[in-house]
Order: C-alpha cells, then sequence, then structure tokens
C-alpha cells in the first residue's frame, strides 16, 4: 500500500540497532559494577553450597564425630568442634542450606503477599484501598517480634512454620511501595490507552502497569532474602527456630553458653557465614536499585 | 448522505467534586457518519474529551458518570450493553488515540508487543506468526520506514511523530468503525502535524471508517473534517458542515474564534496589530451564569440572553446548520 514514506536512505535504515529491553540495560550496568558482581558471585556461591548440602553432597556428614569436644581451631579442624565432637565447620555450611532456603521461601511469600494486596489497593482505590491499608497499618503497628513469636507457637516448631511466620511478618513494606508506585501510575496515558483497545481490569494492572513496577519488586527481594537471614537467627536465639538440624541461628543460640567457657570459634563460623550473605545481598540491592530505577540513572 | 454509525443524543455527564456535582457535557448531541470526520471544537474544559471518553465509556466513575442521555452505535445503544460486550467494542469497533504519544505507550514493551496485543483481544483466531506479519503490515501501512525492525523496538527509541504513527497503527488493527482522534497532533511539531493529518485523512478515505476529531485549533478543523461541532462549556454552541461554519458562523463565539486565527498576510505582520481575541474568562463550570454561558463575553448580548428564558436551545438556521443563540449572527 502506497503510504507517506519518510525519505531515510537504505544505508542508514540498515543499521537501526538491535533494541535492548530495560532488563537487558539494567544487567548490562549491572555487570559493569564490579563490587555489584563481586557481591552477585556470593550469592551465587552461597546458593550453589546450599543445593548440594540439600542433595546430600556436601556437608552430609556433618553430625559425624571427628574430634574430642571443643577442640579450638585448627589445621585440621578450621573452626573446631562443638560439644558433641562435630566439626563446626560442616555445621556452618550445612546451616547455609537452611539460611538460603529461609531467605528465599520469605522472600517469595512477601512478594507474593506485597505485590497482590498493594496492586489492588493501589489500581482500585476507594473502600478497598481503605481496607488494605487499615489492615497493614494495624498489622504492622504489633511489634514485629512479638509477632513472629506468636505466629511460630500457633503453627509449632519447625521449618514450616520458621517459613510462614517470617513471610507473614514481612510483605507490609513491600505493599506499601507498591501502592504507591500502582497509584502514579494508573492514571497515565498508557493505561488509558490499554482500557481503549478494550483490556480490562485484569490486564491493565497485571499485564500493564505490573511490569512497569517490577524493578521495586526485585530490589525489595534482594533485600528481604538478608532481612529473613537475620531474622532466622532471632528466632533460633529466643528457642522457636529450626530443630535437629545446624543452622546459623541456633549455633549462635549454643555459643551463649560456651563464650563463658572460651569457645569462641562456633559463634565466629555463623557469625562469618552470615556476614558475607548479608553483606552481599545489602550490596546487590544497592546496585539493583542503581540499575533498574530511572530517576538515579546518569547521577 | 452516507450512512450514520454512530449517534449520540442529549448526553449529560457530570461529576462530583468536593464542591458539588459539576455538568462538565449537558445535553450534546451530534452523528458521526461513514467516510467523514467530525471536528469538536472547543476550549479545555469546554467538554470535548469527557464527550469522546463517554462514547467508549471510559469516564473514570466515580467521580464522572452519564446521568442521562444515549449514545447508539449502529443502532444498539452503547450505553445499556454489559461491560464485557463494551470491552469487545473498544479497540475493535471503536479505536481511540490519544493527545500525548509519548506517554501512551507503555514504556515497558516494544511496539510490536502492543500491537499485537490489540490482535490477541479482538482477533483470537489469528496465530502468532500471523500477529506478528499484520503488525508489521500496520506499521508499513502508517508510513514507519523499516518497519521489521521498528517492530522490536521500544517506544523510547522512536520520536513522537513516529509514536503517533504506533498509536494510529494500534487503533486500525481492527480495522474500527470509527476512530477517536483526541488532539492527536497537540504535542507534534507543525510538519510531523501535517504528516500525521495527511495519513489519517488518506487512511478515512481507503478504510472507509467515521473519524470523530477533537481539537482546539481551527487550522487543523478546516484541513480535517467535513462537519462541525463547536462546544462551549459542556454544550454544542454551534454545529454545520466545515464550509458554512467558516465562510457564515452565526454564533458570536465561533465567529470570535474564527478571529482570532492569526493571519500571516505581509501587511498584518508589518503593522504589528494586536491579536483579536474574546474579550473575558470561560466561566468557571460551578458558577456558571442562568441563560446563556456565554453572555459576559458577547458583544451582541441582549435581555433574552441573561436568563429570562433559559439557555437556548440547539435550532436550525439554515439547511444543516444549527445554532444555539436567541440572537444568531446574520
Amino acid at each position: 500500500m502506497e503510504t507517506i514514506q519518510a525519505t531515510l536512505p537504505a544505508a542508514q535504515q540498515e543499521t537501526v540497532q538491535k533494541s535492548k529491553s530495560l532488563w537487558q540495560h539494567a544487567f548490562g550496568s549491572l555487570i559493569k559494577d564490579k563490587m555489584a558482581l563481586t557481591a552477585l558471585l556470593v550469592v551465587v556461591i552461597y546458593a550453589v553450597v546450599a543445593i548440594l548440602t540439600g542433595l546430600g553432597l556436601v556437608a552430609g556428614d556433618w553430625a559425624v564425630e571427628v574430634g574430642t569436644s571443643y577442640e579450638a581451631p585448627s589445621w585440621s579442624h578450621i573452626f573446631g568442634t562443638d560439644i558433641f565432637g562435630r566439626s563446626v565447620l560442616a555445621k556452618t555450611i550445612k546451616g547455609a542450606e537452611i539460611a538460603m532456603s529461609i531467605g528465599l521461601s520469605t522472600a517469595i511469600l512477601s512478594m507474593i503477599i506485597g505485590v497482590f494486596f498493594g496492586a489492588i489497593a493501589g489500581y482500585f482505590g476507594g473502600k478497598v484501598d481503605e481496607i488494605i491499608v487499615w489492615f497493614y497499618t494495624t498489622f504492622s503497628s504489633i511489634p514485629s517480634i512479638m509477632l513472629l513469636v506468636s505466629i511460630t507457637f500457633i503453627l509449632g516448631k519447625g521449618l514450616l512454620a520458621v517459613y510462614l511466620a517470617l513471610g507473614l511478618t514481612s510483605w507490609v513494606s513491600l505493599c506499601r511501595l507498591i501502592r504507591g508506585e500502582v497509584i502514579r501510575h494508573k492514571d497515565r496515558e498508557y493505561v488509558q490507552a490499554a482500557g481503549a483497545i478494550g483490556g480490562g481490569h485484569a490486564r491493565k494492572l497485571f499485564i500493564h502497569i505490573l511490569p512497569n513496577v517490577l524493578h521495586i519488586v526485585i530490589i525489595n527481594f534482594s533485600l528481604q532474602f538478608q532481612i529473613a537471614i537475620k531474622s532466622e537467627v532471632i528466632l533460633s536465639y529466643l528457642g522457636l527456630g529450626v530443630q535437629g538440624r545446624p543452622s546459623w541461628g541456633t549455633m549462635i543460640d549454643d555459643a551463649k553458653l560456651e563464650l563463658a567457657r572460651g569457645v569462641w570459634w562456633q559463634l565466629a563460623a555463623a557469625t562469618l557465614a552470615m556476614l558475607f550473605i548479608v553483606l552481599a545481598f545489602n550490596l546487590l540491592g544497592d546496585a539493583l536499585r542503581d540499575a533498574l530505577d530511572p530517576k538515579l540513572k546518569g547521577k | 448522505m452516507s450512512e450514520k454509525i454512530l449517534e449520540v443524543k442529549d448526553l449529560v455527564v457530570e461529576f462530583n467534586t468536593d464542591r458539588g456535582p459539576i455538568t462538565a457535557v449537558s445535553g450534546v448531541s451530534f452523528e458521526v457518519f461513514k467516510g467523514r470526520t467530525l471536528g469538536i471544537v472547543g476550549e479545555s474544559g469546554s467538554g470535548k474529551s469527557v464527550s469522546a471518553l463517554s462514547i467508549m465509556r471510559l469516564i473514570p466513575s466515580p467521580p464522572g458518570r452519564i446521568k442521562s442521555g444515549d449514545i447508539i452505535f449502529r443502532g444498539e445503544s452503547l450505553l445499556d450493553i454489559p461491560m464485557d460486550d463494551m470491552r469487545r467494542i473498544r479497540g475493535n469497533k471503536i479505536a481511540m488515540i490519544f493527545q500525548e504519544p509519548m506517554t501512551s505507550l507503555n514504556p515497558v514493551f516494544t511496539v510490536g508487543n502492543q500491537i499485537i496485543e490489540v490482535l490477541e483481544l479482538h482477533q483470537k483466531d489469528l496465530s502468532k506468526p500471523e500477529r506478528v506479519r499484520k503488525g508489521i503490515e500496520l506499521l508499513k501501512l502508517v508510513g514507519i520506514p523499516s518497519p521489521q525492525a521498528r517492530f522490536k523496538e521500544y517506544p523510547h527509541q522512536l520520536s513522537g511523530g513516529m509514536r503517533q504513527r504506533v498509536m494510529i497503527a494500534m487503533s486500525l488493527a481492527c480495522e474500527p468503525d470509527i476512530l477517536i482522534a483526541d488532539e492527536p497532533t497537540t504535542a507534534l511539531d507543525v510538519t510531523i502535524q501535517a504528516q500525521i493529518l495527511d495519513l489519517m485523512n488518506k487512511l478515512r478515505d481507503e478504510l472507509g471508517m467515521g473519524i470523530i476529531f477533537i481539537t482546539h485549533d481551527l487550522g487543523v478543523v478546516a484541513e480535517m473534517c467535513d462537519d462541525v461541532a463547536v462546544m462551549y462549556c459542556g454544550r454544542i454552541v454551534e454545529k454545520s458542515d466545515v464550509r458554512s461554519i467558516f465562510a457564515h458562523p452565526r454564533h458570536p463565539y465561533t465567529k470570535g474564534l474564527i478571529h482570532s486565527i492569526p493571519s500571516y498576510d505581509s501587511t498584518s505582520i508589518h503593522k504589528k496589530e494586536k491579536l483579536p481575541t474574546i474579550d473575558g474568562m470561560v466561566p468557571s463550570l460551578f458558577e456558571l451564569p442562568a441563560g446563556c454561558s456565554f453572555q459576559d463575553r458577547c458583544g451582541e448580548v441582549k435581555d433574552d440572553c441573561r436568563g429570562a428564558k433559559g439557555s437556548p436551545k440547539l435550532a436550525e438556521v439554515s439547511s444543516g446548520h444549527e445554532v444555539s443563540c436567541f440572537s444568531p449572527l446574520d
């Protein structure tokens, strides 16, 4: 069909660059950032270790006695042994499995709840918004430790209870952010245009608005992950955490009695293991924000 | 005259505000015919966009609602049908392009993706490759060079004119009967504006759709439209075919608008004359005067206009030329 063709020379038309999506741009700027790359590497290493221990390929023998009780760190046992003569290093490695699984499940659970309620509240406004805002305001006014403790008491002890307790208590901040962002986006013309081509509420909200606020979810995911790892320690310290298998929380809990006897290595191992993953997630979260938030571009 | 596709009858649209309800559109009637362009002209806040959005039933509600009147599309009232059926009409039978091409495309999807979306919604029997092929064809139709490559690009990589072409391509995807264009060229510079207007004219002739063209630019109206409705404070004050309205405006407001178009002939440039304007301000919709809304700015105002006889009704003064004025100009 004959149309009004803009007269671009053919050569110029050929050199049109391949387009990059927002995610490709973000990934590009992420891998240029050495610090972020290192953080990402640390996270990947922890994740691989966690998967391998989960499959029983690494540190499967953590429960085996390798020496006498409370052996100090030496070349054969880098982090010494615990009260039962088990290798603290093996326990620490095994602990990565719990830490990573708690981080992941909590981040996913809080993401689902937070995004869902935040999106609905922001998009529909009115009564729906009022109810959800009232609910999370009330919810977040309860001290989180108390909430965590009461949820684990209700659900009983065990890993699943920890997953749920942490997930159910950590969605409020994401919910707030998403609600605000959705309110900002819902009156944009592209959303109106989506309505004008015949899209319903679900399409407008989940297909058009949500990808535009997804960067917040990703940044929050990375931060939520390490908050959950730290919270597990608190739960275990209160005796509500994981039972019957080593976690960094239970190791630190054990250490409170050991320290008086000069046994510092169990505390050191668990704390060091935690330090690196928490630091890595924090750095990664910062880098993700720099890469994904358009307002910080070219600062 | 050609086939009538859409008829708007006595449309009244209200908005609830903190200061009480306001009537943004009060008693507007117009028709859209196949292959013709109806221009709706008026200042900001005169109710042009609200009328257009009402046809799509896209008035944000609350606070807005269609209080009375009817919108009849091909013999069927659009106000009575369920929302699901309305969704099938939007983008399919009645399409719309918006004022701001910069923001009416979703920034995170490629333009191709967004054209395909319309087809996904309304032409479910097409396969994926067929949709892609049709999408590229549409980009070609609206005159985008190297459509294959552009198809995979993101909105930020296109200029304003290109984006508006993409919006037009999206709106044409299902070959609509009616295209509503809400100030489609306001955000574009003049040369691009001319290209987009030519394109719309050409596509109207090729596809035989009716266009509702909303603008405040009378020059564009003269170029584009077959019929014109002039709106002021939520009412149509004058309605006619384009020739007779420019040659012979009968409402003082229309006359004032046409007079305030700057002229570019050499004498006026050297004389540095002041641009003729209409005195006064558009009254707030909260405090519309009784009688004719235009009374305080009108040079021809009579006692009748001041409220005793209510607001003037639209009445035919000559064949096909309707005016709502108690004492129309000769």
